[in-house]
């Protein structure tokens, strides 16, 4: 307790400086100008970002991360009310009733819902994070070998069903991604392991410049191919304050609903914010009595939409930091920071780095607090960047995505694995194949390989290990469950579409 | 897209074939059942049938299929407007895979303004306006990373000589 109160004091004092004050509020600015760009998502931003926090401390590089997460996540709603232009795939179910309300005049008010939502939604995923991860952290002890691996398993399929419509191309992907986490120095005894006489592959795949190759890299050559975006921008004059808390009485409900459904979508693996938005959207639809006004400009809509998707980062951070499993691209981009700080996610952060926990916490805090002024004044003014030409975007994106992380590590190899990386995850993308998966996989696998080798080698019983446990198994009876709901949707999605294929012949032939 | 499901499904394909052959030649200790082989060994066998059940669904979806020479014939690349932002891709690719051997060469600040120029040449976008934008981005980059960071930024080979 004592230890705790201890790392409080000084956390705060690490967040009340000064001049880390004003680096959180420029992180979250930036990131919600990041997020207003289209294309540009929270997770290019980090990736961005995280080369450049290498040569600071892992306190203030925390902070600048964290205000860019938390500030791209809202920062798509902007764009989305004011011109019908989602930053990020989150807004895309703000857009669809912010911007009607904008049409009909009511842009500030629609803005001033949208920025005391995200404030709402991530304030309370924040408390959802400190109460539940100070409490896992302590269950997490409990895991051992069998555990983390069937833990993994479970982390793995999840994403494989969530984030493909295919659980064949899901699993390939996945698969993929294992065969080259193996590359490199074997996890248990030091044997180089397909390194075809490279010897710049004998320290393995780097977690970051893979996943910066495979998120930024691959977004600027998608980016490339699309076309210019043509939108029109509603000008809104006022802040939008007093409307939104006029709102509240009104909201509340809504508000706590979808700030539940945020936070515990993004504790789940392979969810994200673009997830819990729809759920936290579909919910409010149902239970309001006037379901006519959906679609066409309701104020619910605006805010189960932003509540649910910044409360995702909150939840997200929890089994980030009680179990080291990263559950989307951004806290993967934030599990790839921890790493090159030198930091081991799991129980032993919450006694080794406490101090730096409740940075974490704090910042976190703080930046959803942040988004509340940036959001109500500032706002009109952010959304001009929606319309900043993609040509002077994607050169400064490729750039800072091949060359930041070589710049960090200070070898050039780096360049062409962020290349590679930027390839595969462009050709993978194209083919309709989950990109998640593989950097999950690119994480996940040496600890995957490294618990299940050591299980079997502490174990009388062989692989009855893993079923034998009780954690163990129930994470991989979980596991199966997911899988089996996932086998299911896809037969009953593919017998849909046979069916609307032969009801579009036999109409044809009428 | 067929065109790069197909790809990766044979990238697939062949990495696992590599990987499963390869991992046969790894020492195995007493003490550890399987060795450095087993988990690569698996993981290979299973992203093998994974790719070889993506292969027989594209088969499978095709009627008109006449061996992998035929669908490979088959397949077409975009055309009209979606192929020539499908071209500025390719370009934009091969650009990106280029960079790397000109900053070894002419060092960071050159190669990176000529990147950048080259990038905003497939965009069309005029000299007037991308000459000073790559030249500004170029320096502004290499200011944060060796002047902020303190990073080692390359000045490249010939320079150097």
């Amino acid at each position: 307790m004592e230890l705790i109160s201890q790392s409080v004091l000084l956390a705060l004092g690490i967040l009340f400086d000064p001049a880390n004050l004003v680096l959180l509020f420029g992180a979250v600015l930036a990131g919600i100008l990041v997020g207003v760009i289209p294309g540009l998502t929270s997770s290019v931003a980090l990736g961005l970002l995280l080369p450049l926090t290498f040569t600071v401390d892992k306190d203030t590089a925390f902070i600048l991360l964290l205000g860019i997460y938390c500030g791209a996540t809202y920062g798509g709603s902007i764009p989305a009310i004011l011109m019908n232009l989602p930053g990020t795939p989150t807004a895309a179910v703000t857009a669809v009733e912010g911007y009607p309300m904008a049409k009909r005049g009511e842009g500030s008010r629609a803005l001033g819902i949208a920025a005391l939502s995200s404030t709402t939604g991530g304030l309370f995923s924040c408390i959802i994070l400190i109460l539940l991860s100070l409490q896992l952290s302590q269950v997490a002890l409990l895991f051992a070998g069998p555990e983390y691996f069937a833990l993994c398993v479970f982390a793995l399929v999840v994403v494989v069903v969530v984030s493909s419509q295919s659980i064949v191309k899901g699993f390939l992907a996945c698969g993929m991604g294992l065969l080259i986490s193996t590359i490199g120095l074997d996890p248990v005894n030091p044997t180089p392991r397909f390194t075809f006489g490279i010897p710049e592959i004998l320290i393995g795949i780097p977690e970051v410049p893979a996943t910066i190759g495979l998120f930024c890299v691959a977004e600027a050559y998608r980016l490339l191919g699309q076309p210019a975006v043509v939108a029109a921008y509603l000008q809104s004059k006022t802040s939008g304050f007093i409307l939104a808390v006029r709102e509240i009485p009104k909201l509340w409900r809504t508000w706590l609903r979808s700030s539940v459904i945020g936070t515990f979508i993004g504790i789940l693996p392979g969810t994200g914010a673009v997830m819990a938005s729809f759920f936290a959207y579909g919910d409010a639809r149902r239970r309001s009595k006037e379901r006519e006004r959906f679609g066409k400009g309701a104020p619910e809509g605006v805010c189960a939409s932003e509540s649910a998707n910044n409360a995702v980062t909150g939840g997200a951070l929890v089994p980030l930091l009680t179990l080291g499993i990263p559950g989307d691209v951004n806290t993967l981009m934030l599990l790839g920071a921890m790493f090159v700080h030198g930091l081991v996610p799991g129980p032993t952060l919450f006694i080794q780095e406490s101090q730096l926990v409740f940075v974490i916490f704090g910042s976190m805090i703080l930046a959803n607090l942040f988004i509340l002024p940036i959001g109500l004044y500032l706002s009109t003014y952010i959304a001009r960047a929606a319309l900043l030409p993609a040509q002077f975007i994607v050169p400064i994106i490729l750039i800072l995505s091949i060359t930041g992380p070589a710049m960090g590590y200070g070898h050039i190899y780096y360049f062409w694995i962020a290349i590679v990386f930027g390839l595969l995850g462009y050709v993978l993308s194209r083919g309709g194949f989950p990109v998640l998966a593989v950097a999950m996989t690119l994480i996940l696998g040496p600890i995957l390989e490294r618990n299940f080798r050591f299980s079997l080698m502490l174990s009388d019983t062989g692989y009855w290990i893993f079923l034998t446990r009780p954690i163990s198994l129930g994470l991989l009876l979980l596991a199966l469950v997911a899988l089996v709901f996932g086998l299911r949707r896809e037969i009953l999605a593919r017998r849909r579409e046979e069916m609307e294929a032969l009801n579009v012949n036999v109409e044809g032939e009428k | 897209m067929k065109l790069f499901e197909w790809l990766v499904a044979i990238m697939a394909l062949v990495m696992s074939v590599v990987f499963f052959q390869v991992a046969r030649g790894f020492p195995r200790l007493t003490a550890d059942p399987g060795g450095a082989a087993l988990f690569p060994q698996v993981v290979a066998v299973f992203t093998g049938t994974m790719a070889m059940i993506l292969i027989a669904r594209l088969v499978l979806a095709d009627p008109s299929f006449r061996g992998l020479r035929g669908a490979i014939a088959g397949l077409q690349l975009p055309r009209g407007e979606s192929g020539e932002l499908f071209l500025r891709s390719v370009a934009g690719i091969l650009l990106s895979i280029a960079y790397p051997y000109f900053v070894i060469k002419v060092g960071f600040i050159i190669a990176s303004m000529v990147f950048v120029l080259l990038l905003m040449m497939i965009y069309r976008v005029s000299l007037l306006v991308s000459v000073p934008f790559a030249v500004v981005t170029g320096y502004a980059i290499y200011f944060v990373f060796n002047q902020l960071l303190g990073a080692f930024v390359p000045e490249g080979q010939w320079i150097s000589l």
